[in-house]
């Protein structure tokens, strides 16, 4: 029995817990699978169709995804003999890395969080701008025309959403008045959640993160009628798997972030007490924040079923000429409603 | 094959020719250094539009016909809906002048043209081939009546019958 | 280091990049496009086509006349009944005989169903290459609809081999009318559901409005037919201009659209796809009683032959009727198919065999599009050229 203990304290040690398993890479997979699922569940029964259903029909095919994983895992790994090797394997493995990055300061409860600091918000969103950079790494390095012009595009969208996630963020941490997840949070808890005190804050982000994420219909730097597969075109097995894996893992902590921004944390279940302390400071606050990230993500899939592809340079002139221009609105807004809190 | 296309132009298409019976087509015969002329002729009346150029081979006869057919898309009432034109050609070595710059919609066609039957069109700027592959089908020309396709053996075992249980 | 060096390498003008769009591309079909691009814009773009080429002109001077019927609707299986009706109507005027009027409207009601199966083939094609999913299945879904409807009449979904010289091979089945109207009736809400999903769609929109435009004399000048011809504003149907089968009967328009560009082709075809209803309602319900084969082969049937035709509805096929020999001659024949104007010339020696057959398929005539209208365009734009002129690579090769 001793083992067992000293397995359950091994599992629980947390840097170990924080890391691989909550709100580590574990949890990161079980929600991606999740996402992924519903994602072709939900566009197959708008398609006329039935979505994954192969495997395991009475669970409507949800580990479709498992079987897909298990089979790039397995598939060989062909790395070309015209590819830059090093930045080549190491850009999609670090980009997924460190994707996942930005969990370490996002808190899912109030005393829930990996990495205690003041400027939490600052360095999340420091984090969120790496991954896209690796991607064009990774299509430079693949030396093939289809990663470069995925690359490049990559690289035109990046300077249009970056700036517009930066600007947004910065004004709702201008609105509560700190650089700091937690205070962020319980400030709308005090006051209103973030998304009624600056809807128009909300929108551009919701819109730049689907910029940034390759969600349609800013599937650009990987339209696959265009350029294949963008940056991965030359990418096979557990690779291209990773690879494929990288946009969901960004929509998901950018959606935490909006969560703990715009929608109150941990607001409804967070403040119920039980008496268990782990059901309270852990589970239910925790399943608050995910479940809402959620959510938002499964809106931002939907629009899969909705829209077809824009053409990078619509892509750019509404970046550039209207969401930009909204999220200085957005700055606005935030100093407005800051003014109107001093005055009442 | 002049004994079919028999009977008069009876249209109001101002060309000499004659209109077949099995489908109204005006046949309109010329020789190469004409072409052009013909050609040029058809545009001003109306025939803006290529629809196809190839060639019939005749080894028997010792000639190749390059035929074009020719249609418009706002054509006069009177005037034959398809002209013919058909131009005999020497099987060794057959030259015309490209139709290129009366017809843009020749281009391909063309093309095909030279590659199938090793015609060549005069003053064509890409006379490429395109359909066939240009090293294993350099010399070949594949719809002349010379060019037999080979036959391949069905495959069967010489003792399937053995095998059926 | 030393197998890089190994790799061959052409010097290009500086700042243009070469890039190969096919044959193992997702975005392209059977075809390649070599595109020399200067950042995002084609400077140059070379069709490079005969991936699929399998030289069916050649091969159809080895077979007997109706043995080729199988062959040509290889160049476009989808769109198989009006790919060989002018191979049909060909060997007809050779023959000089006409077939009986209801053979007319079974050949007008089959060769609708497949103008709407390949409207729709062609248009989720595109919408897949513009990146709307939905789109995609919803057209193929409901194209199943009039696959199925000629699989009813025919036998067959797709190569249905349906015609023969001097008529067809099936009378409608019973109970044909019925759900044809019904599966009439289905399509018509869901073109509904097209505008609001892909017809009016913001992204959509934006993708298709002044893209690939080409002009009235410039469409003129490419010999580019069907739809994308239309859509240019030039009136040129061959159903109007040279009638065949049931169509002079028949009360319908030939849509045509002005703007000349992707979303004028794509709502060209949409507004086919509706005259195609319009003229199978018709079709269905105006058929006149007859026989469904020239009276001139009728004769010839023994006594089995006619009983499997009283019975059952069918021409059972007597080995005499695939010794045709057409008298010596030349002939052509077009006919009006879902991507365009397919045109026939025969040449007849009098033999079984054809001497020389001259196929000529919307596809390639639609191919040098691709050299002429692409430069100046994004790279972003080519799938919506390729995909608003349906092109088909099969069908273009032969």
């Amino acid at each position: 029995m001793a083992i067992v203990e000293r397995l359950i304290d091994l599992i629980l040690w947390p840097p170990l817990f924080y890391y691989i398993i909550f709100p580590g890479l574990i949890f990161v997979m079980i929600f991606e699978m999740f996402l992924i699922w519903s994602e072709r569940k939900i566009a197959g029964r708008v398609q006329m169709r039935y979505g994954p259903l192969e495997i395991a029909p009475r669970l409507a095919g949800a580990p479709q995804l498992m079987a897909d994983l298990i089979r790039y895992a397995l598939q060989e790994v062909i790395i070309p003999r015209t590819v830059d090797k090093l930045p080549f394997v190491i850009a999609p493995i670090a980009a997924f890395v460190i994707a996942l990055m930005p969990l370490l300061v996002t808190p899912f409860s109030p005393t829930f969080l990996p990495v205690t600091t003041e400027g939490s918000i600052l360095i999340a969103a420091a984090l969120t701008t790496i991954p896209p950079l690796l991607l064009i790494l990774a299509g430079w390095a693949s030396n093939n025309k289809f990663s470069l012009v995925g690359s490049a595009r990559e690289s035109f969208l990046i300077a249009t959403y970056e700036i517009i996630i930066l600007l947004v963020i910065a004004s709702m941490s201008f609105l509560y008045g700190t650089l700091d997840f937690l205070k962020a949070v319980e400030a709308q808890q005090a006051l209103l959640w973030g998304i009624i005190l600056n809807p128009i804050a909300a929108i551009t982000y919701f819109v730049a993160v689907m910029m940034g994420t390759s969600r349609f219909p800013f599937e650009i730097a990987e339209a696959e009628s265009e350029i294949v597969m963008g940056a991965f075109t030359e990418y096979s097995g557990i690779m291209f798997g990773l690879a494929m894996g990288i946009s969901y893992a960004r929509m998901f902590v950018y959606n935490i972030i909006f969560v703990l921004l715009f929608l109150g944390g941990w607001s409804p279940l967070g403040g119920i007490v039980t008496g268990n302390y782990i059901l309270d400071s852990i589970i239910l606050p925790g399943a608050s924040v995910a479940i809402k990230a959620v959510i938002i993500s499964l809106l931002m899939v939907f629009t899969r079923a909705v829209y077809g592809r824009y053409r990078i340079d619509h892509a750019l002139k509404g970046g550039w000429g209207f969401w930009f221009i909204m999220a200085l609105v957005s700055i606005g807004l935030s100093a407005a409603v800051v003014y109107l809190m001093e005055v009442f | 094959m002049a004994e079919e296309t028999e009977g008069k132009n009876e249209t109001k298409l101002p060309l000499e020719g004659s209109l077949r019976k099995s489908d109204q087509a005006l046949v309109v015969k010329t020789t190469p250094p004409e072409l052009l002329e013909t050609a040029n002729k058809l545009k001003e009346q109306g025939y803006t539009t290529v629809v196809s150029l190839s060639a019939v081979d005749y080894p028997k006869d010792g000639k190749m016909t390059l035929i074009v057919h020719v249609t418009g898309y706002e054509l006069p009432p009177g005037y034959p809906k398809m002209v013919e034109i058909q131009v005999d050609l020497p099987r060794e070595n057959p030259r015309v002048p490209s139709l290129i710059n009366v017809w843009t919609s020749v281009d391909f066609q063309e093309r095909e043209a030279y590659e199938m039957f090793g015609i060549t069109f005069e003053g064509h700027p890409d006379l490429r081939h395109i359909l066939l592959d240009p090293e294993e089908f350099k010399d070949l020309r594949p719809l002349r009546k010379d060019f037999v396709v080979k036959e391949e053996n069905i495959m069967l075992k010489e003792n399937w019958g053995d095998y059926r249980g | 280091m030393s197998q890089q060096s190994q790799i061959l390498t052409r010097r290009i003008d500086k700042d243009i990049l070469e890039v190969f769009i096919g044959p193992q591309h997702p975005g392209s079909g059977h075809m390649r496009i070599i595109l020399r691009v200067d950042g995002d814009i084609i400077v140059e773009a070379e069709p490079d086509i005969g991936f699929v080429h399998r030289t069916m002109e050649k091969l159809a001077e080895g077979r007997e006349w109706v043995k080729n019927q199988p062959l040509f609707e290889r160049m476009a299986i989808l769109d198989a009944a009006n790919c060989t009706l002018g191979y049909i109507m060909a060997i007809e005027k050779l023959l000089g005989i006409e077939p009986p009027p209801r053979a007319k409207y079974i050949r007008t009601i089959l060769a609708e169903l497949n103008r709407i199966a390949s409207h729709l083939y062609g248009m989720g094609i595109f919408a897949i290459l513009l990146g709307h999913s939905t789109m995609y299945m919803w057209f193929f879904g409901d194209r199943e609809v009039f696959v199925e409807l000629a699989e009813r009449l025919t036998g067959q979904r797709l190569t249905h081999s349906f015609f023969w010289p001097g008529g067809v091979r099936r009378d409608l089945p019973s109970g044909f009318k019925d759900e044809l109207e019904k599966g009439i009736k289905y399509f018509e809400k869901r073109l509904k559901e097209y505008e609001v999903m892909f017809l009016k769609n913001p992204v959509i929109r934006s993708r298709l409005e002044g893209v690939g435009y080409i002009s009235r004399q410039k469409a003129a000048e490419l010999g580019i037919v069907g739809p994308n011809i239309r859509a240019s504003g030039i009136r040129h149907d061959v159903r109007i201009e040279e009638p065949y089968a049931a169509y002079p009967e028949l009360d319908f328009e030939v849509p045509i659209y002005k703007e000349g560009d992707a979303l004028a082709r794509t709502l060209q075809r949409v507004d086919e796809l509706r005259e195609s209803l319009k003229i199978l309602k018709q079709a269905v319900n105006r058929i006149p009683e007859g026989p469904i084969l020239h009276e001139k082969y009728l004769k010839m049937f023994t006594k089995v032959l006619k009983d499997v035709l009283e019975t059952e509805k069918r021409v059972k096929l007597a080995p005499a009727l695939f010794n045709l020999r057409p008298p010596k001659g030349e002939a052509y024949a077009r006919v009006e198919a879902g991507r365009g104007e397919y045109f026939y010339y025969v040449v007849s020696d009098g033999q079984n065999k054809p001497y020389r057959v001259r196929v000529v398929s919307p596809s390639f005539r639609n191919s040098i599009v691709f050299k002429y209208v692409l430069p100046g365009h994004r790279v972003a734009d080519l799938p919506a050229i390729y995909g608003s002129i349906d092109y088909f690579p099969p069908e273009a090769d032969r």
